[in-house]
């Protein structure tokens, strides 16, 4: 404020402050972790066991590369994005 | 969401006569809240494993808020754990797809629907408020044995 000239701009000697401290990080934290992590973890482990069955399927009898299409494009964007 | 049962049962590809759905074939059912695929990841004499894979759209359950009411909560987020884990969803998809076998109902082994075999369940993920005791208190008393571990927080 000194450095701005602000006290002379304003012609005074006292401000006050009035400020309101809101908890936003802290509830963040909580959200992240019990939502937002559970659900990654789940994701990475129910996606990573769904890829590995669809593709003893599709190797077994050269099957459904199809249904694979989607839980690979989900992974992969996860993974990416780490 | 993935749910697999292997048996080692000989034949073990009997199990997909108990199921009601033919190892050799990939099928597809719709259910209220998306997709409910079945097919055989391994298919053997000696070792069979039936897998059902749910694919659950999170958005449009947050849009259409199905579900039952107890999941509101959740299901008002848009990043939920639904589609991941075992819940009453997969309870909705196992009693649709395999309705026929939870009745014993099996029109080519009914002797074998009879017989006590080994079969292993296995699910991903499961959320647990009450951890690794209340699983095992909910599932041993019933004669399961429970492998289970818990996860690490996704750091991502």
């Amino acid at each position: 404020m000194d450095r701005v000239n602000w006290w002379d701009e304003f012609a005074t000697s006292w401000i006050c402050l009035d400020v309101e401290i809101m908890p936003w990080s802290t509830k963040a934290q909580e959200l992240l972790r019990q939502q937002y992590a559970p659900t990654g973890s789940s994701a990475r482990e129910s996606l990573a066991a769904a890829i590995r069955a669809l593709m003893n399927e599709a190797s077994r009898n050269g099957g459904n590369r199809e249904l694979l299409s989607k839980p690979t494009k989900v992974y992969c964007r996860r993974r990416n994005s780490e | 969401m993935l749910l697999t049962i292997t048996t080692s049962h000989r034949p073990a590809t009997d199990i997909g006569y108990l199921l009601g759905k033919n190892p050799n074939r990939c099928q597809s059912f719709s259910i209220a809240f998306g997709q409910a695929h079945v097919f055989y990841p391994l298919v053997g004499e000696e070792q069979c494993t039936a897998a059902l894979l749910l694919d659950i759209d999170p958005v449009a359950l947050v849009r259409g808020r199905r579900g039952s009411s107890g999941d509101s909560g959740l299901l008002a987020q848009y990043v939920n754990d639904r589609p991941y884990v075992a819940s009453s969803f997969l309870s909705v998809a196992i009693a649709s797809v395999y309705g026929s076998a939870m009745k014993g109902h099996t029109k080519d082994r009914p002797e074998l629907a009879e017989t006590a075999i080994l079969l292993t369940a296995e699910i991903p993920a499961v959320p647990c408020r009450g951890g690794e005791s209340f699983l095992r208190r909910l599932f041993e008393l019933l004669g399961y044995s429970v492998q289970c571990r818990q996860l690490p927080l996704d750091k991502g």
